[in-house]
């Protein structure tokens, strides 16, 4: 844990925020699909959206790389990072954004990997786009990140194809990808939501390392409870793309102000009906 | 042959669907074989709901197909009311098919998306000959009610229903044939939370009402623990653990099982175990 961090989850630091969403206002042609929404990241925190299907939560992290699909557009508001007003940044402007100070990984990283090609060439190409090297460093830093994210022989993970790896590995792969350039901040999209229990728990795992490691911040998009109140700092609650309440996770699990939380919690299947807790 | 009834006082019943040390071998090009499920033994008794747990490549899927007739097991049997379901073919085995139904993880991909809800619901009554056509509307609207959606549905097309409402057209029209087990694969899965709790209360009232049995897969613990009378933990191709349908967090013993628990966030449990890292330091 780190010691600015208090019982409650609550930061003491009253350092600045990196990130700051304030007034977000996103439609999807004619329908709203977020609305007002506000957030602040600080270094180092973990602040997570949750919310059911239709809350907007997915629109959210995907407006502040500037990747909302088709019809999707900003109608009001900031996205404030660094001096920079993302919202109202090109989506050619994000190139140098986009992987670098920030990062992201999917619900299934693989998924964006091109099926025919092998692990290696495109971790190495992605590394390129970014920053010039010799090409042997290159591979050794692919390799170095393979390694930090405790995936067994990076070697041979390079050799193989995509659908060769389980989907635990190729969440592993997407995180060190991510990683490469040590972001300030990671944005995962449900990112255990394919994975079996056991792998899911290995990956928050790997989350909460790397959020400890390198202070990176993480906003984690997520509709399992669960996972939000152990790794978060912060949690957001959404329903119908408006924020229900905000919270430490101690706050929104125990204390939680408003009925659609509480009804939100009581959903969640617990083993022995919470008997042990 | 009979050593594998779990805790279960059977008081004399006879089970309605008995798996003997089921296997399904595949081969793959290099001549190399692997049991997908390996020497699966267990009883589903009437009116009662059987879980099984267990993660990806664990073999429950492969269980499941081969109870449906969609994959031949390698070995073992299978002895439904009394009839190996291996053994008979043609017109019997379709007349027993009858009493087996199943419900899937995502029905939206399962209905054809052509076809509107009345005949998604009546198809499985007109491919027996046990209705009549005139009688559509009339049995999808018997059927919507007891299923709680409203009449109207019937005139709708899959894609214009919600996750859990179609979740529900799934249930009933597997409850149309009046099968004495449905297969319940991963069925809450794809639903949000809240729904999720609404389908698996569901299907409680209905199995209290017509006293069918579930075989209910899921990979959520939690969920199998909240619907099922008894636990199969499954591992690699093999039955690892039988447990009871409640407390199986003190039940558990076996490895596989303990590291499966331990690998859930509730989420107070997870707040509570942060408070205690806190006070440890």
């Amino acid at each position: 844990m780190k010691s600015s961090r208090q019982p409650d989850g609550q930061i003491q630091d009253r350092s600045a925020a990196m990130l700051e969403i304030r007034d977000l206002d996103i439609k999807y042609g004619n329908t709203k699909a977020v609305d007002g929404f506000d957030m602040r990241v600080r270094p180092g925190e973990v602040v997570s959206i949750v919310g059911e299907s239709g809350s907007g939560k997915t629109t959210v992290l995907r407006s502040i790389l500037g990747l909302l699909p088709g019809k999707g557009r900003i109608t009001g508001g900031e996205i404030d990072y660094a001096g920079r007003d993302l919202a109202k940044t090109n989506r050619d402007d994000f190139s140098e954004i986009r992987g670098g100070e920030i990062a992201v990984i999917f619900q299934d990283s693989g998924a964006s990997l091109n099926p025919t090609r092998r692990v290696g060439s495109q971790f190495i190409e992605y590394i390129e786009q970014h920053e010039k090297m010799p090409a042997e460093e290159t591979h050794t830093k692919a390799v170095r990140m393979l390694e930090r994210m405790n995936l067994p022989d990076p070697e041979e993970i390079m050799e193989r194809y995509p659908f060769q790896l389980s989907g635990g590995q190729r969440q592993r792969v997407g995180i060190a990808m991510a990683m490469t350039f040590s972001p300030k901040i990671l944005l995962a999209d449900e990112p255990t939501s394919a994975l079996d229990v056991t792998t899911q728990a290995q990956i928050v795992g790997e989350l909460e390392r790397l959020n400890r490691k390198y202070n990176t911040a993480v906003v984690l998009v997520t509709h399992n409870l669960g996972v939000a109140a152990h790794i978060s700092d912060r949690i957001i609650v959404m329903k119908d793309g408006k924020t229900v309440e905000t919270g430490t996770p101690d706050e929104i699990i125990n204390h939680p102000k408003e009925d659609y939380t509480r009804q939100l919690i009581q959903s969640v299947p617990v083993l022995d009906g919470g008997a042990d807790d | 042959m009979t050593n594998n009834t779990g805790s279960r006082k059977t008081g004399g019943e006879a089970p309605l669907l008995s798996g003997r040390h089921l296997t399904k071998t595949f081969q793959n090009s290099n001549k190399r074989s692997f049991n997908a499920c390996d020497d699966v033994s267990f009883e589903v008794y009437p009116g009662e709901t059987l879980g099984i747990v267990g993660e990806s490549g664990s073999g429950k899927s492969t269980l499941m197909r081969m109870l449906v007739g969609l994959t031949e097991p390698t070995g073992g049997e299978m002895i439904f009311l009394g009839k190996d379901l291996g053994a008979i073919k043609g017109k019997d085995a379709r007349e027993m098919r009858r009493h087996i139904q199943m419900i899937f993880q995502d029905p939206g991909t399962a209905f054809d998306p052509r076809m509107k809800i009345r005949d998604i619901i009546c198809e499985p009554l007109l491919n027996y000959r046990l209705i009549d056509k005139k009688l559509k509307d009339e049995t999808a609207e018997k059927f919507l009610h007891m299923v709680e959606l409203p009449a109207g549905f019937k005139d709708r097309y899959p894609q214009q229903l919600s996750g859990g409402q179609r979740q529900r057209v799934g249930i009933a029209r597997a409850l149309t044939l009046e099968p004495e087990l449905i297969i319940c694969d991963e069925v809450t899965s794809a639903l949000d939370v809240s729904v999720q709790k609404n389908v698996l209360d569901l299907l409680k009232r209905l199995q209290k009402e017509k006293g069918v049995a579930y075989l209910f897969i899921c990979h959520d613990l939690a969920v199998v623990e909240e619907m099922a009378d008894r636990i199969l933990v499954m591992n690699q191709g093999k039955i690892v653990e039988r447990l009871p349908g409640t407390n199986i967090r003190k039940a558990a013993k076996e490895p596989y099982t303990r590291k499966l628990i331990d690998s859930v966030f509730e989420p107070k449990s997870a707040i509570a175990n942060r408070q205690n890292r806190q006070t440890d330091i």
